[in-house]
């Protein structure tokens, strides 16, 4: 069946699993200097996608909320940047911890009342949210520019790195997420994980375990919306400017559709999908204005009934043809890979449908 | 003769639990047979296999038809009408409309309309209570308008899912009696599936046990209670 | 005076035209527990067909009904082919498909139709009627009375006859209703295809107001959705009161409070969805269970 077998936690598996990142972080890193200019300025807005991705796969892949209200903290993010950058003349870089603290707290905020919205409600409320920003932006001229929107400077290169700017810039933005990765992945795989797929999957079994729902779910609200932040930081520094019009409710749907098709639930569809979102509409838009909005829409259904683990499940699956992750059997049971439930130690992809909340 | 019901070796499950594992149970024309048998023998899930409610493997033949795999809907046109555990009526309906839907599948309005009078009149306190929500009736006076619903179809087969349950003495009694009543006048075919096993044999012909979702004994109905030995091991009295 | 009683009547219509889509919404939600938030695409498409037919010369009360036909089969035909298969598969999923599906539909008619505006003649004679001295626009009077007529047909599809009797009784507990030979798949489809029809209804009517371009339901569905939460997702009645009391409000203080501007108008229905389903969730009429998590 598979081409050799692993056990999970293991030495080989984390071998093998930090290979494939080092892999392919080097590619990433290569790219800057083997791509024009065009390319490397799209690809570093996969990162910054990825990035504002990521934190909605927590909220809506591992914690099972529905938020398409992603674009607000995200715009939240992206103006915090330019004001502090462009008005405050703060150094860019402490941009990014300012925008997540920022949308931190208020996701923190929203997430309180939002524990009490059921799925659809909390659906509605978070799209009314997102359908506000764009004039929310334009009534606070004074703060945000209005209609005519912010210009943000540029970071410069420090004079000792041979880097053009773009270079420079995507650099930066792969460090960011980077980090971003690998903290979501910590998360993930540990307590706070189990706790959020034990949440998602049964809530009243979760809460009797000892899982303080109301704490896990609006703290990964506030993280998700943290992500969120800090992706439109680097927007704003990586177009070099901000205006109402790129934060309206396509952008939230953006965000959803990237993970839906990247993958829900897991660490690597943020990626997939943020590559999804950025070059489809461009290649899209060539042959037809409609065309990207049936592309989005068609793929967003045939993923949920043909492939519900999205880009990153189906990356799975073929992995799984060469190399078996076996869960480690506890002592007694029968051989882990046979049928059967176990609690948090499957992961959600593993599990082939869409996690019903 | 042949029966009206014939099941053989029935299993059905939920999922992975398998919950019987080889049921028999004959029931004849104009006949009451009664499933008794501790809890978690398996006598709930044997009546939502009859009706499709569950995925099923072994032979139920109803009126010379075979109702494995049928859809419940279709095997209710066919006559069988099944009063679930909990009732199944419909509270925020009045008990009009509960009635009325039961008669839904008939074509016959004139017929449904001197059914319904008829049963009015068998269920005087249900008349008293029609344009009520069926949720604010009593648990015995909801059990009863579940009865009457299933009457309303005119079914060939009636299976009653414990019907005595969460029920006061008193109100268990009136509810039998009722049900002696339709047995008499409208020799309607039952299956009645009941924790209080005297007065299930009092009414029924036949008797089944069931243990662990296997029959373990079946037969007349006054031999099973006048057997000491079978009250005491498997029917607690 | 007399120009608040016509803002108010202009309030009572557009609050009018908001209701039908809502009462779809409510329709699809009591029967399935599903937010559609697909409604108002599928209603812009329809009305698209009927504008089709028009343009192709063919009357308008040829056009209209056709529309509303093909828009009931395809309520239906989406019911049976992309929710019933995801029907237990959790709230997440269906609002992701429903979202597949606006963006799907949007881009649909964009691509049939293209993305110019065009104009929608009114099934209503223009002009005005005079009413006790105050002079109301015959189109406005003219919507009101088509919506409590169909407030007052689902009335009696619902209470008295017998498929109504049947889709409520499927809607509220499927697994009795199977036991009385309900099919409750089908009731589900015919939920679908109603709703679908009420919100071919509310395009139709609100298409010679504005102009026919796709994204014209877009605001629609968002006063549509804040009139359902302020009635109460799953009271029919609370979706048309919640609805006049939007429109009304919004006619209101668009006019009378300079403070909110054109573009600030659209804060309003989106203040009430906040408002509402952070603090009263189950709105003025709904019931409780509904909406808690």
């Amino acid at each position: 069946m598979s081409a050799f077998r692993v056990e999970a936690g293991g030495r080989r598996h984390r071998a093998l699993r930090a290979a494939a990142v080092a892999a392919v972080v080097l590619v990433a890193a290569g790219i800057p200097f083997n791509s024009d200019r065009v390319v490397v300025g799209q690809l570093t807005l996969v990162l910054v996608y990825a990035v504002a991705a990521l934190g909605l796969n927590l909220l809506v892949g591992y914690s099972g909320q529905i938020s398409l209200g992603h674009g607000a903290f995200f715009a939240i993010g992206a103006y915090t940047a330019a004001t502090l950058v462009a008005k405050a003349h703060l150094p860019y870089l402490l941009t990014l911890p300012a925008a997540a603290l920022v949308t931190f707290a208020l996701g923190f905020a929203f997430g309180v009342p939002a524990l009490r919205l059921r799925g659809p409600y909390l659906a509605l409320v978070t799209l009314a949210l997102a359908i506000a920003t764009p004039p929310l932006i334009k009534r606070f001229e004074g703060l945000t520019g209005g209609v005519q929107g912010m210009s943000v400077p540029q970071p410069a290169v420090p004079g000792w790195l041979p880097l053009d700017p773009d270079q420079f810039l995507y650099l930066l933005v792969l460090a960011a997420a980077l980090l971003a990765f690998l903290l979501a992945a910590n998360l993930t795989r540990g307590g706070l994980g189990r706790a959020l797929v034990a949440i998602r999957d049964n809530e009243r079994a979760a809460t009797t375990m000892g899982v303080d729902r109301a704490r896990v779910k609006t703290r990964v609200f506030a993280a998700s919306a943290a992500y969120a932040g800090v992706g439109g930081a680097l927007f704003a520094l990586t177009l070099g400017f901000v205006a109402p019009e790129s934060f309206g409710v396509a952008l939230s749907f953006g965000f959803l559709a990237a993970i839906v098709i990247g993958g829900l639930g897991t660490v690597g569809g943020a990626l997939f999908g943020a590559l999804f979102i950025e070059f489809v509409p461009q290649y899209a838009e060539r042959v037809n204005q409609a065309l990207t909005g049936v592309i989005y829409g068609a793929t967003l259904l045939a993923v949920i009934y043909l492939l519900p683990g999205g880009v990153a499940g189906l990356l799975r699956s073929l992995r799984r043809r060469l190399v078996e992750v076996a869960e480690p059997a506890p002592p007694g049971a029968p051989p882990a890979g046979e049928a059967g439930v176990q609690a948090g130690a499957v992961s959600p992809a593993e599990r082939g449908r869409l996690p019903a909340s | 003769m042949t029966a009206l019901l014939e099941v053989e070796d029935l299993r059905a499950g939920y999922g992975p639990v398998r919950a019987l594992h080889g049921v028999d149970v004959t029931v004849q024309e104009g006949a009451v047979a009664a499933i008794l048998g501790p809890n978690g023998a398996g006598k709930t899930t044997t009546l939502r296999a009859l009706t499709g409610m569950v995925r099923t493997s072994g032979r139920i033949v109803f009126d010379g038809r075979s109702l494995a795999g049928l859809p419940t809907p279709r095997i209710v046109r066919l006559g069988v009408a099944h009063v679930p555990e909990g009732r199944g009526t419909f509270p925020a309906l009045t008990v009009d409309e509960n009635l009325r839907l039961g008669a839904w599948t008939r074509r016959d309005a004139a017929a449904v309309r001197s059914d319904l009078d008829e049963c009015y009149g068998m269920f005087p306190r249900l008349a008293e209570r029609r344009g009520q929500a069926a949720g604010s009736l009593s648990g015995g006076e909801q059990q009863m308008l579940a009865i009457a619903r299933a009457l309303l179809l005119r079914p060939r087969l009636l299976l009653l899912d414990e019907p005595s349950l969460g029920l006061a003495p008193m109100v268990t009694r009136a509810l039998f009696e009722v049900l002696g009543r339709v047995k008499r006048e409208r020799r309607t075919t039952m299956l009645l599936v009941e924790q209080n096993a005297s007065l299930a044999l009092e009414l029924a012909d036949q008797a089944y046990v069931l243990e662990a979702g296997r029959t373990v004994l079946a037969g007349p109905a006054e031999q099973v209670s006048a057997d000491d030995n079978v009250r005491r091991s498997y029917l607690g009295y | 005076m007399e120009r608040f009683l016509q803002v108010v009547v202009d309030g009572v219509a557009d609050g009018s035209i908001y209701a039908a889509l809502a009462l779809a919404l409510v329709l699809i939600f009591r029967s399935t527990g599903i937010v559609n938030f697909a409604q108002g695409e599928m209603a812009m498409f329809a009305t698209f067909i009927a504008w089709g037919l028009y343009d192709g010369g063919r009357p308008l009360w040829v056009a209209l009904p056709a529309a509303f036909a093909a828009a009931f089969l395809g309520g239906m035909a989406i019911e049976r082919l992309l929710i019933r298969p995801v029907e237990g598969a959790g709230p997440l999923t269906l609002v992701i498909v429903t979202l597949g599906l606006f963006i799907l539909v949007n881009a649909a008619a964009g691509w049939i139709w293209g993305f110019t505006n065009r104009g929608f003649p009114s099934a209503f004679p223009s002009g005005v009627v005079q009413l006790g001295g105050v002079a109301l626009s015959i189109e406005s009077l003219g919507i009101i009375a088509v919506l409590l007529a169909v407030v007052g047909l689902l009335g009696l599809l619902f209470q008295r006859t017998n498929v109504g009797l049947a889709m409520r009784a499927a809607a509220q507990n499927p697994d009795s209703s199977r036991l009385v030979g309900i099919d409750v798949g089908r009731m589900l489809m015919l939920g679908w295809g109603l709703a679908a029809l009420l919100g071919a209804l509310a395009g139709a009517l609100v298409a010679p107001r504005l102009f026919l371009d796709v994204n014209m339901m877009g605001g629609v569905l968002l006063y549509a959705f804040a009139g359902a939460a302020l009635g109460g997702f799953d009271s029919p009645a609370g979706a048309v009161v919640g609805s006049w009391i939007i429109g009304v409000t919004e006619n209101l203080a668009g006019t009378f409070v300079p403070a909110v501007g054109a573009d600030l108008k659209v804060l309003v229905p989106l203040a009430v969805i906040f408002v509402v389903l952070l603090v009263r969730p189950s709105g003025l009429f709904g019931s409780p269970e509904v909406t808690h998590g």
